[in-house]
């Protein structure tokens, strides 16, 4: 199969040269993949399977229209190309406004510091996720059922333009899922642990304390009062923050968002305040060795970091190169699609708020009655408003942590809860768990980070009101 | 959820109209009220007003009224409920079923159809554990579902209902 796809690369430049000419943009992405998929669900194996694809799509404009086709047989490459650049002639009726990049030629390959995950026979990869499984179904008898999935993907994807470019570039990712439900009675509490890698099979062995800890969790959480629902002053711990500035804020930085949506633009103008002075957040696949780094987009564009925040004032979003195109401003390599099947979208890659100068144990100072929450379970959004459901939480009493409680959510606004930033802890964690869903396109790798956060004013929920039962 | 008011009945009607035109002739099979899903985890099941199937039915313990992979259901609301409201301090919480179902792995989105106004929200999975949420409200606009395909528009969700019945 690698022999195909090499040979394929002289066929798509070819392509783009003969085709080129008749829109004012033709793009070939061929992809190349193998991939492992195991999930135990109470220790039973219900998904196992090693998958090998090859497939690509071709898009095209023409006067700012798009045609677009995908193929699975290298065979069918021409007759896409043919299509896609009938497709963009017949919606064509405006103007083409992509932001420049700079044609190039280049093969990369991100680079893995231990074992590849291709190297692992499918009986081990197995054998670990029935491990986890054991660890945690032997926590307690609580335990009601507990479900453990891995999946690997190593990629190669082949870009050719009509400008010149010619991109070659690989990576392996890899993910593991844990979650683990207790119940006494009616009372159901479920926790989970989420991790990933781009740089080696072995950050997956050895998570035995930190997967346990899920189940130890939900365990726990059996026999703990609810929080008493209200707006409290609270810390969270960094994944939580990372969450936050990904989910919260970071989508309303995708400018194929606020490009279609003028409230949201006009919300997201730059230079408005958002937050303190010590407010910094950035986004970018320039920085190594997490789950949203690469080299090159989907569109060709380099990886960047972009400043999104700084000094607590808007300064940047998220671009493809359409977008940044028609806003007039610079491609920052954010164009990613998920495989062959989907056109790219503006997506985020490592987004991050940056470490803050407050020792973490006096982000609780003065508090008289507030909330710490650590991790998460899960999480609604809606444009700026998001409602996330802390992994486990403790009361905090008079600027000391105190008893722990369950069922907390926060939720709030963005806008207003990035003002609300009292305080930016000086630690600072990248979580890997990243897997971002929009338009369709699932599970792509994210890295997201940042430190303990102190904030103002967050509405606290305990055990939710049921309208409905 | 379901009174057995004849608004109710109208909703129902025109969604499984809807849905079966849609997408029911495809690899989806939309089953009516009265079939049960079953929640492993809790040990109990739910009825849905409707839900969409993807593929073939998986039953627990190969019982016939246990179906385990739902990827949409439907709820339709009885009573008049605070709706969403973009100026609100929170999302509207949705408690009781979907909240009991949000852990099943198939299920991709959870639709709440509003019987005393023309309204729907639809939250559907976005991440494994995060959730998005649209919201439709009106008679002239269209949901668009986040699996399936289907377009759904609220003129025909809401045919012949009397809004002016109370319920």
């Amino acid at each position: 199969m690698a022999a195909s796809i090499d040979q394929a690369k002289a066929q798509m430049q070819e392509l783009c040269d003969r085709w080129g000419g008749r829109v004012d943009y033709l793009a070939i992405r061929l992809e190349q993949s193998e991939g492992t998929d195991i999930l135990l669900r109470g220790g039973r194996v219900e998904t196992l399977s090693e998958a090998i694809a090859i497939g690509g799509h071709v898009r095209a404009c023409y006067r700012g229209g798009w045609g677009f086709a995908s193929f699975n047989a290298l065979e069918s490459l021409v007759s896409c190309v043919e299509a896609a650049v009938a497709a963009a002639r017949l919606v064509g009726d405006d103007e083409t406004l992509l932001a420049p990049v700079a044609p190039i030629t280049i093969t990369r390959r991100l680079p893995l510091t231990g074992k590849d995950p291709r190297s692992i026979p499918l009986a081990r990869k197995k054998a670990l996720c029935s491990h986890y499984a054991d660890l945690l179904q032997g926590v307690d008898n609580r335990i009601a059922t507990t479900s453990v999935r891995y999946t690997d993907v190593a990629q190669r994807v082949l870009l050719a333009t009509a400008e010149g470019t010619l991109i070659d570039q690989a990576w392996s990712d890899m993910e593991m899922r844990f979650a683990a439900t207790a119940r006494d009675g009616d009372t159901v509490q479920t926790g989970r642990e989420t991790t990933g890698s781009r740089k080696a099979y072995e950050d997956l062995e050895g998570l035995d304390s930190q997967v346990r800890g899920a189940a130890q969790r939900a365990v726990a959480a059996l026999d703990l009062p609810s929080v008493h629902g209200g707006t409290y002053e609270v810390v969270i711990d960094p994944i939580l923050t990372g969450l936050f500035v990904h989910e919260a804020f970071g989508h309303l930085s995708e400018a194929d968002m606020a490009y279609e949506n003028p409230d949201l633009l006009e919300s997201m103008s730059m230079g408005r305040r958002f937050g303190p002075d010590s407010l910094q957040i950035f986004d970018g696949a320039a920085p190594e060795g997490h789950r949203g780094s690469y080299f090159y987009d989907d569109e060709g564009t380099p990886a960047t970091t972009t400043q999104l925040i700084q000094d607590g004032v808007l300064v940047g979003r998220l671009h493809s190169r359409e977008t940044a195109g028609k806003l007039g401003e610079q491609p920052t390599g954010n164009a990613r699609c998920l495989n062959y099947h989907y056109s790219p979208l503006v997506r985020m890659t490592n987004t991050w708020i940056e470490r803050g100068s407050t020792p973490v144990n006096d982000l609780f100072a003065d508090i008289k009655e507030g909330v710490y929450a650590r991790n998460w379970l899960e999480g609604m959004t809606n444009g700026e408003m998001f409602t996330f459901t802390a992994g486990e939480a403790w009361m905090i009493r008079n600027g000391q942590l105190a008893e722990p409680v369950r069922d907390v959510t926060l939720s709030g606004n963005v806008f207003r809860t990035l003002a609300d930033i009292a305080a930016i802890g000086n630690d600072f964690y990248w979580d890997e768990s990243g897997g971002c869903g929009k338009g369709g396109q699932n599970g792509l790798p994210v890295g997201c980070g940042g430190p303990s956060l102190r904030i103002r004013n967050v509405v606290v929920g305990g055990e939710a009101d049921d309208w409905y039962e | 959820m379901s009174d057995g008011s004849i608004n109710q009945g109208r909703i129902l009607r025109n969604l499984m109209r809807l849905m079966d035109v849609t997408c029911g002739h495809s690899l989806y099979e939309v089953l009516p009220r009265g079939v049960q899903v079953w929640l492993p985890d809790q040990s109990l099941g739910v009825y849905p007003d409707l839900m969409v199937v993807a593929g073939e039915p998986l039953l627990h313990d190969g019982k016939e009224d246990r179906v385990l992979n739902p990827c949409v259901m439907f709820e339709i609301l009885a009573n008049p409920t605070p709706g969403y409201n973009p100026d609100a301090a929170t999302l509207p919480e949705r408690g009781g079923i979907f909240r009991r179902c949000r852990g099943i792995p198939y299920l991709q989105a959870y639709v709440f159809v509003h019987q005393t106004e023309a309204r729907v929200e639809q939250f559907y999975r976005a991440e494994e554990n995060l959730w998005g949420m649209t919201a439709q409200s009106g008679l002239d606009s269209v949901v668009e579902l986040a699996i399936t395909d289907a377009r759904l528009p609220m003129m025909d969700i809401y045919e012949r209902v009397d809004f002016s019945l109370l319920v």
